[in-house]
């Protein structure tokens, strides 16, 4: 009977957490305005496995390159010819793609880092939640609001610590891939003084835990 | 993760959700959205019709591409992307620096990201060396005046 229980507790739930989801690609295509009224189109097909922690951007516009991202070294390739190579604060695992992944986009993981909620309400479908900075950390970070609509993330809102808006974003268009919940448009305003900046993600023909193409989600970087 | 928490560096920008309610703040005014990107719209449906064409094989005056930024703005498209800041745009090598644990934790709960906590403890180990090593220094003034004192 001991055995029987310990078996249920500690070993079945480990069949029963479902499927381990590792790979995503997507098209994407990403159009921007700056304050300054210049813009910027990218399109292409991004590619991320989260095991062999690399990033793939299959780019069509503005012109055919492919960018790798492992660690913080950023590879720009046109054709297989590498074109550049240079460290960047980037890290793959840092991305929205692992956070849909992981299932953990809900909240940013805000609920792991040194932010405390200080209220949930609800208004019309959205249940907005105020996140606070740990007192120490009040004179540098400021609140962060963020909304849920169908228990899914719906807005992300950004204060400075004297609780002007200086960012939001909106997760939008959601589709079902493979049981993972993926938000197929991100639209990104920021307000500076000088005015606004406006970012819009789109993303379709979502594909999860693809088992063919491993030559780009595995691309080779080796000896450069 | 990375875009939650914001710069400092917008601590001074223009805003109005001060005054706005939390439910406000999440209306967007799609018909702003939709008017400031139809160029870009319209160049994207282009770009889908025309299975393939780059930049540089379309005509340079064609109305499409006005305003356009022709070149692959790397670090502005990876922001939209997602990549990973580090906390409030401040280097993690100043967070490490200035705050000291406190700052190697910050960096390591907000990015999760192991290379920016590197630098975050490289910055607090700098710092806590050389206030370490003006004490020592102090010290050794202190007591070598000491010393001297009581000989004379």
């Amino acid at each position: 009977m001991f055995k029987h229980t310990i078996l249920i507790l500690f070993v079945l739930p480990n069949f029963l957490i479902g499927q381990h989801y590792f790979r995503l690609k997507a098209e994407f295509s990403i159009k921007e305005k700056y304050q300054d009224g210049k813009m910027a189109l990218n399109m292409g097909t991004v590619y991320y496995d989260k095991v062999i922690d690399k990033l793939v951007y299959k780019m069509t516009f503005p012109e055919k390159e492919t960018w790798v991202f492992k660690d913080t070294t950023f590879y720009r390739f046109i054709g297989h010819n590498l074109k550049s190579k240079q460290m960047l604060p980037f890290n793959p695992a840092a991305t929205i793609f692992n956070n849909i992944l992981n299932n953990s986009l809900h909240n940013f993981g805000l609920e792991k880092s040194l932010y405390k909620i200080s209220k949930v309400e609800k208004e019309n479908d959205l249940v907005i939640t105020t996140w606070l900075p740990d007192k120490k950390l009040e004179k540098a970070f400021g609140k962060v609001v963020t909304s849920k609509k169908d228990n899914k993330i719906y807005g992300i809102a950004f204060y400075s610590p004297t609780n002007e808006l200086v960012k939001k974003q909106f997760f939008k268009n959601y589709v079902k891939a493979a049981g993972l919940d993926f938000p197929t448009e991100v639209t990104e305003i920021h307000y500076l003084t000088s005015g606004r900046e406006l970012k819009v993600t789109t993303y379709k023909n979502v594909v999860i835990n693809e088992l063919k193409n491993d030559e780009i989600y595995n691309y080779n970087i080796s000896n450069l | 993760m990375k875009k939650i928490i914001l710069s400092t560096m917008f601590a001074g920008f223009f805003s109005f959700g001060a005054i706005a309610s939390n439910a406000e703040v999440f209306e967007m005014d799609e018909n702003f959205v939709n008017t400031e990107l139809a160029q870009l719209t319209e160049l994207e449906n282009f770009v889908v019709e025309n299975e393939g064409i780059t930049l540089s094989e379309i005509d340079a005056s064609n109305g499409l591409l006005a305003e356009l930024n022709g070149s692959n703005d790397i670090l502005h498209t990876l922001e939209m992307i997602g990549r990973g800041d580090p906390p409030l745009g401040i280097p993690s090598f100043l967070w490490g620096a200035c705050f000291g644990v406190a700052g190697i934790a910050i960096v390591y709960f907000v990015t999760d990201d192991r290379d920016e906590t590197k630098k975050a403890l490289t910055g607090c180990a700098i710092v806590q060396g050389a206030l370490v090593l003006i004490y020592v220094i102090v010290w050794v003034l202190i007591l070598g005046s000491a010393a001297t004192t009581s000989t004379i």
